[in-house]
């Protein structure tokens, strides 16, 4: 007779959680949890420790926006910023993304996504309209939209611009082109064009 | 011989998402009708051979390999990208809505080869006249059409008996339009203008969402839009969430043009 034996409870518990995640399916949750269960107790405390940790001590800054332990952040707190720039993204980690490259010393507003309309995400479910009291002062010279140049990210760059253009802010976006070590015989005609609209003299 | 594990489609980018590093999960309208779910595998890296071609409302020329669960997307190259943008953010409105629809009526391995060529019109029609406010309420009759959805516009859905002017109505239950003597218990009766009725049988009659054909009424416009937007919700069983930004989007643009006072 077949019978299958279910895993014990906490088990399968583990697993319907990690199931959850994004990106990870039920393999992948059974893989991690068979993974965690092997673990020394110590290291999987270590790990339940920093969930919760991260859960308790990350707010979101009043601010920017950005995740954070202090608010407001370390950059919109940091005295040696430019406050007339401020670069919309659409994530935290393209603050990140940003600030390794270091060339940018202006301050951030962090959207935490794009306008969706097919996925059900509109405007109001960004962090849109905390950007506006932020331009109302008028210390703020430029708005530069730094969001993924893709129909979604230009139709809330758009959407920005509309919202902002009668406040008298300059609002520019990333310029768009050819990337670093790609190849011009595998770009497409809008990323093409976008490229020979934006060139440079030498 | 073991039949090829490559093969080439046509199709236009309906939606994609994100998945693991730098994938995507494109959904396509195939130059057949019927969808498509394919991934590229590292499509969102910035060096990647396929980025910009996957890009959405893109019509594209793709090379796959079939998979065991989902076929790979080995090349891609774009045939016509519909710039939506550049006509502004209420065509790209409009083009988001023409997209959720067809991805909720096709199906996957349901060719349906009208389907195609009518959401290559209506996109081609929301770039190029974007001011056009038929394209949408037309696109969505033809939709309803060649989906095999279509409401009965010219005989009562109750006795059967011929429309005659002054006296119609209209019920998205019953799927078409009622005379004025049929009263169906427990079904959902809604006024029909004559003017309406007229428009929804001139939609039927030209499949092609035609740029320059006709240009409604705002009374109108709404009129055609509780029907068609009662019938589409009836046939998808859901909201068209794109619906909800195309307004905002239309509401803004008409309080930044309205004069100041």
């Amino acid at each position: 007779m077949n019978q299958n034996i279910p895993a014990p409870a906490p088990v399968v518990r583990l697993i319907q959680e990690l199931n959850r995640l994004p990106g990870i399916g039920p393999k992948s949750a059974q893989r991690l949890a068979y993974y965690i269960i092997r673990l020394p107790s110590e290291d999987a405390q270590a790990l339940a420790d920093a969930v919760l940790d991260v859960k308790d001590r990350i707010i979101f800054c009043s601010v920017c926006q950005n995740l954070t332990e202090i608010d407001p952040c370390a950059i919109c707190s940091g005295p040696r910023r430019d406050r007339s720039l401020i670069c919309v993204v659409e994530e935290p980690l393209d603050v990140l993304v940003m600030e390794r490259a270091s060339f940018y010393r202006g301050l951030y507003h962090v959207l935490h996504g794009v306008i969706s309309p097919m996925n059900g995400v509109g405007p109001e479910d960004l962090r849109i309209k905390e950007l506006l009291p932020r331009l109302e002062d008028g210390s703020v010279k430029e708005v530069v939209i730094g969001v993924n140049p893709t129909l979604e990210g230009d139709a809330t760059a758009m959407y920005i611009h509309r919202l902002i253009s009668p406040l008298g802010v300059k609002v520019s976006n990333l310029a768009r082109g050819l990337p670093v070590g790609g190849h011009l015989e595998y770009a497409d005609e809008v990323t093409l064009s976008q490229a020979y609209q934006g060139r440079r003299e030498l | 011989m073991a039949a090829s594990r490559l093969y080439r489609v046509e199709g236009v980018v309906l939606k994609s998402a994100p998945l693991g590093e730098g994938d995507l999960l494109v959904t396509l309208l195939t130059r057949d009708g019927s969808k498509l779910r394919a991934m590229a595998w590292g499509a969102r890296k910035l060096t990647s051979r396929k980025m910009g071609h996957l890009e959405l409302l893109t019509r594209v020329d793709l090379a796959l390999s079939k998979g065991r669960n989902l076929d790979t997307i080995t090349q891609a190259h774009s045939l016509e990208a519909f710039n939506v943008m550049k006509s502004g953010l209420e065509s790209t409105a409009k083009a988001f809505y023409l997209a959720e629809m067809v991805d909720g009526f096709a199906i996957e391995d349901g060719a349906n080869p009208p389907l195609y060529s009518l959401f290559l019109d209506a996109l081609r029609a929301v770039q190029d006249s974007p001011e056009d406010n038929a394209t949408v309420p037309h696109f969505q009759l033809s939709l309803l059409q060649v989906t095999g959805f279509m409401p009965e516009l010219y005989r009562c859905v109750e006795c059967r008996q011929q429309i005659l002017p002054s006296d119609h109505r209209f019920s998205i239950d019953l799927g078409g339009v009622l005379c004025s003597g049929c009263v169906p218990t427990g079904a959902r009766i809604a006024p029909l203008s004559l003017q309406a009725l007229k428009v929804l049988r001139h939609f039927h009659r030209s499949l092609e969402p035609n740029s320059s054909s006709l240009q409604v009424s705002d009374s109108l416009h709404q009129e055609l839009r509780s029907i068609l937007d009662g019938a589409t919700r009836y046939w998808l069983d859901r909201e068209v969430r794109s619906r909800a930004f195309m307004d905002q989007v239309g509401r803004q643009k008409s309080e930044s043009s309205a004069p100041r006072g």
